[in-house]
Formats: C-alpha cells, structure tokens, sequence
C-alpha cells in the first residue's frame, strides 16, 4: 500500500514562513544562493528580514549568530551538503556553543538530490546529534513537517530539521488529528511479530513495505522516529521489553544515525533483542540514478531481505 | 532616545597602555600560558576601543544599545584586562585567568565574562559575526556601532574574503574592521608565507572605507575610529607583536612561548 501525496517540502516551509513573517518581526530567512521556491516572496513582502549572503556558507551562519545575538531567530534553509558540512566548525561554535536560536533547514538529504559527493549527504545526523544543545529532527511525511516546525521555532537553542529535495511532494502517512510532538516517536502500527522503527523521508518506503506484509499477515510494526535528539529512550525501553525483533530504516549511514541511536537505546536497557540497521554501509557509492538506484548500487537491503531476516528472526 | 540613556557621558579613564600591558604579562605569567606576542601587539587598539570611542555601560553588559566589539581570539589576556579596567569585572579576577577549575579559559570565549561577545580563537568568523550584528542593529534602527578586530595572519582564513564581499554589499556604515597587523603569525613572518603587504589596497578594492594607521597610536587611532564613512571602515593597524617587551618584540617565539621567572623579572621591569 503506498501513501497519498500532498504539498512538496519549498511549499510547506514558505507557508510557514509567510505565515510566521507576518506576525513576528524577530524572524529572519537566510540564505546561501540557491534558487528556492518561496523565499522570493518572503523577500518581497519583508526585504528587512531576509538576506542573501551569496555562496559563502560559512558567513552565513557566522552571521546568523550574530543577528540572533540581538534577539532575533534565523532560519537558514539550504541543501543539507551545503548547510552543514562546509560551516561544520561555524555550527558546532556559532550556533550549538552560543545556543543562538538557529534553525537549521536542511533540504535533499540522503539521495534525494543526487548520489555524487558534492550532494549527498548521509552523515549529517551523525554529526549534528553530537553537538551539544542541538535538537535534530527528520520530518516523515506532510503532517509531521507542517507539525514541528512551529514545534522547533519554540526552542531556546538551535535545531537541524532534514528534509527531502526541496521540491519534492510530501507523503501522507498520519491522519490529519494525528499527535505530532517533538521528541515522541509515532506509532503507526502495532506489531506482534516484529517492529520497524524509522526517521525522515524513509517513512514514506518504511510504510510501504510494512503495510504489504501486514496485508500478507506478517504483523509487523511500524515507528516514526522523527526527533533524533532528544532521543525517544522510553519507546525503545518499551520495545526491548516486548522482546521484538527490530529493524531500523534510514537514508542515511549506518554509522551514528537513527540505527546508532536505537542501538544505544537497546544497549543501556540492558536487554537484548534481535537487531538490524538498514541504512547506508560505510562507504561511497560511484552511480548515477534515483535514490533507488544508488540503494541497490551499494547494497542495501530491500523488502525482500529485510521480510527474510525478520521471518528468521 | 531612550536607547542611548546607559551610554556614559563622562570621560572614562582606563589605566593607561603601559598599565595594560603589565596586566597582561602579570595574567599570563600567574597562569603559564603563552599568546604574549598577539596580546600586547593590540593594547592600543582596545584601549582606545574601550576609553575614547566605544559606547558601553559595564553596569549592563547587555544592554542592547551598547556598541558591540568582536576581539581577536587569540588575545584574551589583554581583553579581559581592558574590560576589567573598564569596570565590567573586578581587576581581581584575571587572578583566575586559566586557572584549574575556572571559567576563565585563556582564550576569548563567551560566556567566560561579561563583556565578551563571542567565541572568536577558532580563527576568521568574528567578521561574519560582526555584520550579523551590524546588519540586524541597522535594520531596527539601534544607534550602535559594531567593531571586530582581526589579527593578519587571521586574513588568511577564507571566511575573512567572504564577510568582506558581503559587508559593502550591505552598506554597512555601522561596522568597522580593525587587523592587528603584527607582521607575525604562529609559524612564521606573515609574508614569508602569504604575500599580503597591501591588505589596505584588498579591502578598497572590496569596497571598504581602509586606512593605515599607526596601531600604537592613540590619537590616530581614534582619529580613524571616528571619521565618518559611508560605508563599512577597515581600519589596517600597524603594530609589533609583543610590543612593550624588547625580548618579544617582533620574535615569532612569542606566539606559543611561555615566560620563564627570569623573563617575568625583565618584562615587568622594562613595563615600570
């Protein structure tokens, strides 16, 4: 079963900004180049609030401290490979050592812009979740976007939201009263047989292959780990005492991302249960192609795979 | 206007260069650290800063109408004297510069002591800082002024020719860039490895309002400081690293290099 399909990421993210320029005059919108749908308007309608910095990631976010040290809050909005990897050093002492109110969007994360090094980005949430004060969260699907980001514009500090390409249309997975809160994994369905937890724009595939086995009687959960940091420990307690196996999903490396996290959580509960990390292994891909493509290029498990182990499990 | 009421109308007196500079090498020597080459190269340039030009009310080190200065990271030393002889923090505290177990680190870093802006020892960001500051205090129509000073070698990063395209960009006639031009960085003679003699000809040609100025001069200083421009003003101050100190002066050693007793003896004797 495949989801419905709503309003692309640049939609949702300049709603939201129009709606917030409007009434808070303590916003700004930062960029670093790039041609994003949506920040022309803003830029119309509240040329005091919004700057172009040119393609100098590391001024922008220098910068961004510097207006939020005069009270403001900054939302900078690039694709994750530009936004954090250049200024990684600007970011860990800018934004997560002042604890400037930096709202980090991070858009084409993964392969969702493109496989080749300058764009890909699969280990961002690795380095950002180590970064003292900062929240890490990797909206799913419409609902979850549209629900956290008012929900990180609350907090007193700095956040990296990861979100797919920019254009690209979001899934519908929750329903339209469905509890979004930051920091509260979503169970989407209860599974007596195994459980799949995943984050990001992995929901959309996640959700798929375990609406299928459900249909074919395999009852197989399905969490949404959209906040990475703060961490959902209770939900993976809870877990661990079910004695289910769990399988983790994720665009993004194997190595200290949403995988790490839940298996640091399984680890301290001091239980032990089945466990797989579906998620990008530790080396480059060398492929053109869609996400999909650069998946099977380096090997990584399908529903297929992932059905055997947890039947075997 | 009530957002220039805390600015201190009165002369303000700080103690004087020489005073500084003992302070620095008394704070550096207590606490075996080193940077005592980029510390007393920029007495001058915070002294004037901090007694003739800059609009702050120690008091209420966040108020917001106050002038910002972004300093030089590697020199906290003679910042954390200068903002203790301002009066944001008693004199007696430098005691606990780099001291075990104290907030002091000896590098400059928020959150250390009132009066401190930013966290500026990882090099080349306090410009970018310092427009963010500029930029958002000249669109809500604050009178302040935001100053950042940067050291030479410091120009080397690349950070540093990204703030400078942007700030003329921005028409930034609040902010104004001092380089500490020293001659010296950690490894070696600055143009002995980055050909950079004319960063004043640079930043004109980047847009900038930029002079030479005698960086040990105080009246120039504050000559410079205070004529009015109409766009962003850099401000190429010429000094010697470890200035005040004949064994220092103009010796790269003294970038990492710490005192021995026999050196503390001589360097506070020649600061008398």
């Amino acid at each position: 079963m495949t989801p419905q399909w709503g309003a692309a990421v640049n939609e949702v993210f300049a709603n939201f900004m129009m709606e917030l320029g409007a009434r808070d005059r303590d916003v700004y919108y930062v960029v670093s180049d790039g041609n994003i749908a949506g920040m022309q308007e803003f830029e119309k309608s509240y040329p005091d609030r919004f700057v172009n910095v040119g393609i100098a990631e590391q001024n922008a976010v220098s910068m961004a401290f510097g207006i939020c040290s005069t009270g403001k809050r900054v939302f900078l909005w690039n694709n994750v490979c530009f936004l954090l990897y250049r200024p990684f050093d600007q970011i860990r002492i800018d934004a997560a050592f002042t604890r400037a109110k930096i709202r980090l969007i991070g858009t084409s994360a993964g392969y969702t812009r493109g496989p080749d090094i300058a764009q890909a980005s699969v280990e961002d949430v690795a380095v950002m979740r180590a970064l003292p004060n900062m929240t890490v969260v990797c909206p799913g699907d419409l609902r979850e976007m549209q629900a956290l980001l008012p929900q990180i514009d609350e907090i007193d500090g700095p956040v990296y939201m990861r979100l797919p390409k920019d254009r690209s249309a979001l899934p519908i997975i929750h329903s339209a009263d469905a509890q979004v809160t930051l920091g509260r994994a979503i169970e989407i369905f209860t599974g007596n047989d195994a459980v799949v937890i995943c984050t990001g724009h992995a929901l959309e595939e996640a959700y798929t292959w375990v609406s299928g086995w459900r249909q074919d009687g395999i009852d197989v959960g399905l969490i949404s780990m959209h906040t990475i940091k703060p961490f959902d420990q209770e939900t993976i307690a809870r877990l661990v005492r079910s004695s289910l196996p769990v399988v983790t999903i994720e665009e993004h490396s194997t190595i200290g991302g949403l995988g790490s996290a839940v298996a640091e959580a399984i680890a301290e509960s001091g239980r032990g249960v089945p466990f797989l990390r579906v998620g990008v292994p530790d080396r480059h891909p060398h492929v053109a192609g869609d996400p999909h493509v650069v998946k099977k290029h380096m090997g990584m498990p399908g529903p297929e795979e992932v059905l055997a182990w947890i039947q075997q499990s | 206007m009530s957002l220039v009421e805390g600015a201190q109308e009165e002369r303000v007196v700080l103690a004087s260069p020489k005073e500084i500079r003992r302070q620095i090498v008394k704070t550096i020597a207590r606490a075996k650290a080193w940077h005592l080459g980029p510390n007393l190269s920029m007495v001058e340039i915070l002294h004037t800063l901090y007694e003739r030009v800059m609009r702050v009310d120690p008091a209420r080190p966040d108020w917001p109408g106050r002038d910002r200065l972004i300093s030089k990271g590697s020199a906290a030393a003679v910042l954390y004297a200068v903002l203790a002889s301002r009066g944001f923090f008693p004199a007696e505290t430098l005691k606990r510069y780099n001291e075990p177990g104290s907030r002091i680190v000896p590098l400059v870093e928020m959150f250390t002591l009132p009066g401190v802006e930013a966290s500026t020892a990882s090099l080349g960001r306090g410009l970018s800082i310092g427009i963010g500051m500029a930029l958002a205090g000249k669109r809500d129509g604050m009178p302040y002024r935001v100053y950042v000073v940067v050291g030479d070698g410091e120009c080397q990063e690349g950070q540093i020719w990204e703030a400078a395209m942007l700030a003329p960009s921005l028409d930034l006639d609040n902010l104004t860039l001092i380089v500490d031009c020293n001659k010296l960085q950690g490894s070696n003679r600055v143009e002995d490895l980055i050909r950079m003699a004319n960063l004043s000809e640079r930043f004109t040609d980047f847009g900038w309002h930029a002079v030479d100025v005698d960086g040990h001069d105080c009246d120039a200083l504050e000559a410079a400081l205070k004529k009015p421009a109409d766009g962003p003003k850099c401000l190429i101050a010429h000094t010697v690293k470890g200035k005040g100190v004949s064994i220092m002066e103009n010796d790269v050693a003294w970038h990492y290099r710490s005192m021995t007793q026999a050196e503390v003896i001589q360097a506070l004797r020649e600061l008398r």
